[in-house]
Parts: structure tokens; C-alpha cells; sequence
């Protein structure tokens, strides 16, 4: 299956399906589970999180899973360093887990509408990943595969402060909840800053493409709920899910506006990142996402015609990553090479349509 | 004046720094100036150190204080400055082990000290009753402020029936 996975730019996340898709690229639910008593990962030696990995093995075997819950079993250590980096850039395991070190695990399904991470910073990590703003889809399977771990396992629980995780952030739900915007006229206007920065006063964090500490790239940013405990698990999806519709509203409103009082400037920036896009013979990865999001927004407001080859603009996103490009190479490439390969890629997706 | 560092060529930049209030003045030919290439960023500070923030969030025990410091945790023998210190817990038992020490951290983290949401299914059903008549409660409440009578009514039949099944239900434990 691991091959197939990383063979692939398309994910569940990257279907052109779910509300507001043209804005909201996915939607993201995340579980943090342990198990009662055991040494959780950051102070676990060698056989703690061996027995760890057996245990939830074991309970994901006794559930006999079917069809869409059919669950793959993987060691870290096992898998090449470049089948781990596209694991990674398909935000299917964390930067901690792209590590590979010994112990730690990984359960996916075929689509890669669920990911779990074992010995990660908790036991167990239930990642379930949508496109477009579907949280509450998202929130009703990682709550049905939880559901049925438990019946398997005991999860360390407390009846005042709820499921206990490794760090007090996470304790209560254990549920963080994310949505992963294209923000192109709020970042154009200078407003994103504004409105990103208004989330915190409501509990809400964002951060770039990549999770924490990665800057936003393409003016791609996640935004997702800071409290786990006080709240269940269907207000902090809600609170979410209102407050991102209430930004893709403000994205649209800015677009709209830009698109009367400022066409000429607009078509020139969306008409060049298409030109650029296209006829490039180095492109990096940066480059690549950030005209990626000017030709997305042209796309969507019908500036240019959408005119690329066999994939949609989310697997481009996927395609540009350094270790996709790498995917079927024995050796790791220069930066120059890899670039030289994008750009070439990029020149076939691009070859037909443009500005209108 | 010839260059300080070369001591060859015409020192034509002229560089003041002033490090920890200590000023430093050094006269360099272009040359030496960009081959020292002179950097006035702030040092990167690597990422864990970021992490370790979280630390400040529990509470620091007095000094003097070694018992609460050097007191571990009995099951996974992770000690609370540990814990302290990595901003992580040792085991779930730490939890209920440093649990005094833990309730203003989460005050300070979540806002809130009670878990709301979901219950594992193997939680007995007592406390699953329990939970419902607080979340019944509760409700009553907002919807007696709401002047939603006919809402609050039916609310208070059904914390009567339920009352009346933890009543039957303890009988039957007896």
C-alpha cells in the first residue's frame, strides 16, 4: 500500500469535493489518545514503546477492519527516507515522525482518510483528513475509529479532566481541529494579517502550510482550535467551522473587489504566474506554490481558463513538494536538479490555456 | 588609515557595534568588511527551546520546597521537575498523582478545569448519569435565562426521570 501512497499526488484531502473546496483546501481532525498507565513517548525507552506499538497493533488486528477501515500497519524505521518525506508531504505523519526513529508506527487506510501515529508525542494520534470544510464528516470517522480502538484498549481516561494526553494542551478532548485556507486577496490587500491575527482573541491558531513554526507558503495557512478541555468536541468543531466560513466570506468579498476596482492589475499578476509557471526551466518549491496560488484565484475568478493536464490545483500543491519529485529517483538530487524537474513538470501541467 | 585586519589596503568602512553595551569600533578596506561579513541578526534560536515555554505554564514549586520537586510520580518514576521542565507527563498516573499541582496549569492553558466531551464507552454507566444530569442541569439553567419555559419544562422531566433511574439504580446496586 506504502508504495501506491507515495506513487500518487492525489490524497482524500486533495478531491475537488466538500464546501468552499476553492477556498478551503481540507479539513483536518486530530485525536490524541494514551494508554492507562504505560510511560507516554516522551519519557518511553526502548521496550515501553516496543510493547506500545504491539498493543495497539494487536487491538487494530482483533477489529478485523473492512473496506474504507482497512487499516495498514508500518514501522517508521522500515520505510526509505524519501517515502517518509512524502508521507510527510502529504500531511499524512508529522515532522517528528518523518524521523523514522525506532518504534514508531503508523496505521493508514487506502484513501488516506485516516492516519494514525503511534509513539508520536502520544500513544496514539487519529488523524482523519478531508477536502473542503468538512469537519463534522471528518469529526464522525476519527470519533468511529476511536470508538472501536477502545473497545480494544484502555485508554487513559479521567472522569473530571478527560482523555490525558502527554502535554496539558492537548488534555480534555485531545482534539484539535484544523482547516487549511488559501487566503490569496486577504494576503494581496495586506488584510490577512488583520483577520489571522483577530483568531487568537477567539481561540483559535494558525499557522503555515506545514504546521508549527513553518511560515505560510502560497498563502496557505491552517487554522485550528487552541482549548481541548471545557468545551465538547462538537462547540469546537462549530466555533470552527462558523469562524472559517466567516474568512472564506471575507476572501470572497476581497476578490470581488479587486475584480472591479483593480482587473487590470489582477490579470497582469495572475497572467504572469501562468507564464511563469509554464515556461520555466528552474522553478523551487516556493516559487512553485506561491504562482500555484495566483493561477489558483485567476482560476477561480474565471481570469484564465483552467487548463491543466491531469490534475487538479491540490495535487499540484503535492507534486511541487522536493520529495515527490524525488519519488521514483534511487539517488537524492541537488536542489538545481530537482528544480530543473519541477520546472519541467510544472511546463507540461501548463502547457495549454492561459489568460482569457 | 590602513584597514585593521588586512593592514594593507585603504580602510574605507567605518563599523560600530555595540555587543552587551560594549562598543566596538573597527575601521576595515571593503574587502575585509564583507569577508568578515558582518551579521546584526539575532542568532537563530532553535526550536525546542520554544517548546520549553510551556515549562513557565506549571507551577514552579519554592525553591526551598524539594519535597514537591524531588517527588515522582510512583508509576512511571518521572519526577515533577521533570515534568516541569519538558512541559510533558510521565503516564496518566501523574496526572492524578501531581493533580494539585496540575489544576492551575490547565486554568491557565484551557480556561477551564472539567472535560465536557466525550466519554470512553467502558466509563461506567454511573458516571455517564452523572454527566447527563450536569449537562440537564445546565441546560435548565440557560433555557430558564432564555425565558424558554416550554424548553425548560420538558428539560426538568427529564432530569425527574432520570433521577428516578439513578434512584431504582443504586436500590439495585444495594
Amino acid at each position: 500500500m506504502i508504495k501506491k501512497i507515495i506513487s500518487r499526488p492525489q490524497s482524500n484531502w486533495t478531491k475537488d469535493e466538500g464546501l468552499n473546496n476553492n477556498i478551503v483546501i481540507s479539513s483536518r481532525i486530530r485525536l490524541a489518545r494514551n494508554l492507562y498507565k504505560l510511560t507516554m513517548p516522551s519519557f518511553q525507552k526502548g521496550a515501553d514503546a516496543s510493547l506500545v506499538l504491539d498493543k495497539v497493533k494487536k487491538a487494530v488486528d482483533a477489529l478485523e477492519l473492512q473496506n474504507n477501515e482497512l487499516l495498514y500497519f508500518y514501522r517508521l524505521n522500515e520505510l526509505t527516507d524519501i517515502e517518509r518525506e512524502i508521507l510527510f508531504e502529504k500531511h499524512l505523519i508529522s515532522s517528528e515522525h518523518r524521523e523514522g526513529k525506532a518504534n514508531k508506527g503508523l496505521l493508514i487506510n487506502e484513501r488516506e482518510s485516516v492516519s494514525i501515529m503511534i509513539n508520536e508525542e502520544d500513544h496514539i494520534r487519529i488523524q482523519t483528513l478531508f477536502p473542503g470544510l468538512q469537519l463534522d464528516k471528518a469529526w464522525e470517522f476519527a470519533d468511529d475509529i476511536d470508538d472501536k480502538l477502545e473497545s480494544q484498549l484502555e485508554y487513559a481516561f479521567d472522569q473530571k479532566i478527560g482523555y490525558l494526553t502527554s502535554c496539558p494542551t492537548n488534555v480534555g478532548t485531545g482534539l484539535r481541529a484544523s482547516v487549511m485556507v488559501h487566503l490569496p486577496a486577504l494576503a494581496l490587500t495586506k488584510q490577512s494579517g488583520i483577520v489571522l491575527n483577530s483568531l487568537g482573541q477567539l481561540g483559535l491558531t494558525v499557522r503555515g502550510l506545514y504546521g508549527e513554526g513553518t511560515e505560510s507558503i502560497g498563502n496557505l495557512y491552517q487554522i485550528s482550535n487552541q482549548v481541548t478541555l471545557g468545551q465538547t468536541e462538537t462547540e469546537i468543531i462549530q466555533n470552527l467551522t462558523t469562524l472559517t466560513k466567516e474568512i472564506v466570506q471575507k476572501e470572497e468579498e476581497t476578490r470581488k473587489w479587486l475584480l472591479q476596482e483593480n482587473l487590470l492589475q489582477l490579470k497582469n499578476r495572475v497572467g504572469r504566474a501562468f507564464g511563469i509557471l509554464q515556461n520555466s526551466a528552474i522553478l523551487n518549491t516556493q516559487e512553485a506554490l506561491n504562482y500555484l496560488s495566483d493561477v489558483r484565484m485567476g482560476i477561480d475568478l474565471g481570469i484564465i481558463t483552467n487548463a491543466i493536464s491531469g490534475n487538479n490545483l491540490s495535487e499540484l500543491i503535492v507534486l511541487a513538494q522536493p520529495g515527490f519529485i524525488q519519488r521514483n529517483m534511487e539517488t537524492t538530487l541537488e536542489p538545481i536538479e530537482r528544480d530543473a524537474i519541477r520546472a519541467d513538470l510544472f511546463a507540461q501541467k501548463f502547457r495549454v490555456g492561459g489568460a482569457k | 588609515m590602513e584597514c585593521q585586519k588586512c593592514k594593507k589596503r585603504q580602510a574605507n568602512v567605518h563599523i560600530t557595534q555595540i555587543i552587551n553595551g560594549k562598543k566596538i569600533e573597527k575601521y576595515l578596506c571593503e574587502q575585509c568588511a564583507n569577508e568578515e561579513k558582518l551579521n546584526f541578526e539575532l542568532p537563530k534560536i532553535p526550536l525546542y527551546n520554544l517548546n520549553n515555554l510551556l515549562g513557565v505554564l506549571f507551577n514552579q514549586p519554592v525553591v526551598s520546597d524539594k519535597s514537591t520537586i524531588d517527588n515522582v510520580c510512583p508509576n512511571c518514576k518521572v519526577s515533577y521537575n521533570k515534568i516541569a521542565e519538558s512541559g510533558h507527563m510521565g503516564c496518566s498516573e501523574c496526572y492524578k498523582y501531581f493533580a494539585l499541582q496540575l489544576d492551575p496549569t490547565l486554568r491557565k492553558i484551557h480556561s477551564a478545569n472539567l472535560h465536557l466531551g466525550k466519554i470512553p464507552k467502558r466509563i461506567g454507566d454511573s458516571y455517564r448519569i452523572d454527566r447527563e444530569m450536569f449537562d440537564l442541569k445546565q441546560g435548565l439553567r440557560q433555557a430558564i435565562d432564555g425565558e424558554e419555559y416550554e424548553k425548560a419544562a420538558e428539560i426538568r422531566d427529564r432530569i425527574r426521570a432520570l433521577e428516578g433511574k439513578m434512584k431504582k439504580g443504586t436500590g439495585e446496586m444495594l
